[in-house]
């Protein structure tokens, strides 16, 4: 229990809460941001430095930044999309229940055979940046080339199906 | 610090045959934005095929290449590799010679495009066939996969082929993530990707959770061969898809598919607690494939739609091989190596002559084959020649590829399935007889059909390797079933 631990897991519990306890969209949107700078300083403290760097660049970067504009473009219009408050979906509290209840067990039951299990753990270097980079451009260095043809087959779908160019 | 790059095991010979596929994929994407005259580069195309084909003559001779894997244990280097990606070029380049007429006529606009997603769908099933890491094996298989769904898609105004595209990409995408799955359990209790190292560690894991792993494997790649239950999306993506499109997925990935199912099944899920299994359920899958595929193809009156519900059946014929390599492994995969080889062979020449009518602006019903002898006797009396491979007639390579199936089935002892397989050949007559039947005994108006030089190259290849690989398949054979005896077992 380092101070750094405790600071990060309260900012992102507080994150966490404001993205469900906000009437504004953008509001939660921007809690989660919290919620994930709170991760990433965890993953960090936890010496996984590349998780906690992609977790930082990724979500709380790019993927915060095109919430936001989903958010902006739907908000655009007149109609305005907010449910009223204090009428739920049919059976949301319930299941909601049911799937807490399941992640809390499973969270600590994990919780127990890590710490009593005797599974081995992580071997050493997991998850810096070093490791990472061995992993991704030594042995698995054709795979990660054919990612980039993936990626580009895509590209090249789009621009065909719903390109201007038509057919 | 330097980096140890001692386990990458660097071998430029192996990766040249997909090397110079990519640099021609990539040459072609570019030059598309500079020139006006867009012909030339489906000749670019097919260069490019045929190149990679000549360097893979170069790695696969005696001693080029140590057998062994490559790039971090990402590419091997055995028959089986050079066998299979030998047949998967020559899959593709059957398909860009029979496309070049009917591109410019019917996908004006998007012209290059369609053969730079020929070439990065066949770059990815290389890699399938060429791996024994399922990482690999995976990624191609997207690569094929997502090129193929944007190839069913090509014709944007035709609500048939965007169907298709929606159908073939909603199912792919299901059988992508149920594979997927299927072989993350599989990770997960061998903690490894590299096929022969997981056939050692699977001696320990747990046998329902291995069962599981193998059931959602089979049925992931059971949608990609579309072998029955699982092929329901396969008679409307053939039908809605472009004609030479669809003759492609009939051809090259299936193939892909099959060479990855042995892949996984011989080199890493050959447990003997497992085998029996996986032997019996493909099996059941066989039996299936074959009376659903057949069966339906007698009511079928568009003939694209038939085929498909043909290549259902193939996929049984080629299932007796997968079932029966549990029990003999040599001969099992050696039979369905050729079977793979004679299939696309026969398939490329009756999809040319369905390119060849559409190109004249005709469609592709039961109709549209009235008269055809009249029209055109040698394309009429080639297409006899290649159903009759089809159907499994001595003494085209059809037979031959039926006869070492049926070998394998009886020396594994699945007798009952082979005895099936004879009776469907038979069923099979009464679709390809009616093609037949309005081909040479109906009379029509219609003027002569001009197939123009590459689709006449296509067929003339065709029939020629029909006959000449059924009756000299003895090498052949050979060369495939000493293919799995080097797979490191």
């Amino acid at each position: 229990m380092t101070p750094v631990f405790l600071v990060a897991a309260a900012l992102a519990v507080a994150g966490a809460l404001g993205v469900i306890l906000s009437r504004q969209p953008v509001h939660s949107v921007l809690a989660l941001v919290l919620n994930f700078l709170g991760l990433a300083a965890l993953y960090i403290s936890m010496d996984a430095e590349f998780l906690g760097v992609v977790q930082l660049i990724i979500y709380a970067g790019a993927i915060m930044v095109l919430f936001l504009f989903v958010i902006g473009l739907l908000t655009a219009r007149k109609d305005p999309v907010e449910r009223e408050a204090g009428e739920p979906l049919p059976l949301q509290r319930p299941l909601s229940i049911a799937a807490a209840g399941t992640l809390a067990l499973l969270l600590g039951g994990s919780l127990l055979v890590a710490r009593f299990g005797g599974r081995p753990g992580v071997p050493t270097g997991f998850g810096t940046v070093k490791e990472f980079g061995r992993h991704l451009l030594v042995t698995h260095v054709l795979p990660f080339e054919l990612t980039a043809f993936v990626l580009m087959v895509a590209v090249v779908g789009v621009i065909v199906l719903v390109g201007r160019k038509q057919a | 610090m330097p980096i140890d790059l001692s386990s990458v095991n660097p071998n430029l010979l192996i990766i040249l045959p997909p090397g110079v596929l990519a640099v021609f994929a990539l040459v072609v994407l570019v030059l598309d934005l500079y020139s006006q005259e867009k012909r030339w580069l489906a000749g670019l195309s097919l260069v490019g095929v045929l190149l990679s084909l000549v360097a893979l003559w170069f790695a696969s001779r005696p001693g080029a290449v140590p057998p062994g894997d490559y790039f971090g244990r990402m590419v091997t280097a055995d028959h089986f590799t050079f066998y299979m990606v030998a047949v998967l070029l020559v899959a593709a380049g059957l398909v860009i010679l029979f496309s070049m007429d009917w591109v410019p006529r019917r996908l004006p606009k998007v012209q290059v495009e369609y053969y730079e997603l020929v070439l990065f769908a066949t770059l990815g099933m290389m890699f399938m066939a060429a791996s024994r890491d399922v990482t690999l094996i995976y990624l191609g298989l997207e690569l094929s996969s997502q090129a193929s769904y944007i190839l069913a898609g090509l014709l944007r105004n035709d609500p048939r082929s965007n169907e298709a595209a929606l159908k073939y990409f909603l199912n792919g995408a299901l059988a992508s993530a149920v594979l997927l799955f299927g072989l993350s359990i599989l990770y997960g209790l061998t903690g490894t990707t590299y096929l022969p190292e997981m056939l050692v560690a699977l001696g320990q894991a747990p046998l329902p959770l291995l069962v599981t792993a193998m059931v959602f494997v089979i049925a992931g790649f059971g949608f990609k061969v579309a072998a029955a239950p699982f092929h329901l999306w396969a008679p409307d993506a053939y039908e809605g898809a472009p004609t030479p499109v669809s003759g492609f997925f009939s051809m090259a990935p299936k193939a892909a598919a099959w060479a990855a199912v042995l892949r996984v099944f011989l080199e890493g899920l050959s447990i003997p607690q497992v085998m029996d299994k996986w032997s019996v359920l493909y099996a059941v899958l066989s039996a299936s494939s074959m009376l659903i595929g057949n069966l339906t193809a007698l009511w079928q009156t568009n003939v694209k739609r038939m085929m498909a519900y043909s290549s259902v059946s193939h996929a049984g014929y080629i299932l007796v091989g997968v079932a029966a390599a549990a029990r003999a492994p040599e001969v099992g995969a050696g039979a369905v190596l050729f079977y793979l080889l004679s299939y696309i062979l026969t398939n490329a020449g009756i999809w040319a002559a369905l390119v060849a009518l559409e190109n004249q602006g005709e469609g592709t019903e039961m109709a549209d084959f009235r008269g055809l002898a009249q029209r055109n006797p040698a394309l009429a009396w080639s297409l006899l020649l290649l159903f009759v491979s089809l159907i499994g007639i001595p003494p085209t390579v059809g037979f031959f590829g039926k006869f070492f199936l049926f070998r394998a089935g009886v020396q594994a002892g699945y007798v009952w399935l082979a005895v099936l397989m004879a009776i469907n050949s038979a069923i099979s007559v009464g679709y390809y007889y009616a093609v037949v039947r309005n081909m040479f005994f109906e009379k029509t108006e219609k003027p002569r059909l001009e197939l123009g030089s590459s689709l006449q190259a296509v067929v003339a290849l065709s029939v020629l390797a029909v006959l000449v690989v059924g009756l000299g398949s003895s090498p052949v054979i050979q060369y495939a079933e000493a293919a799995l005896g080097l797979l490191g077992r």
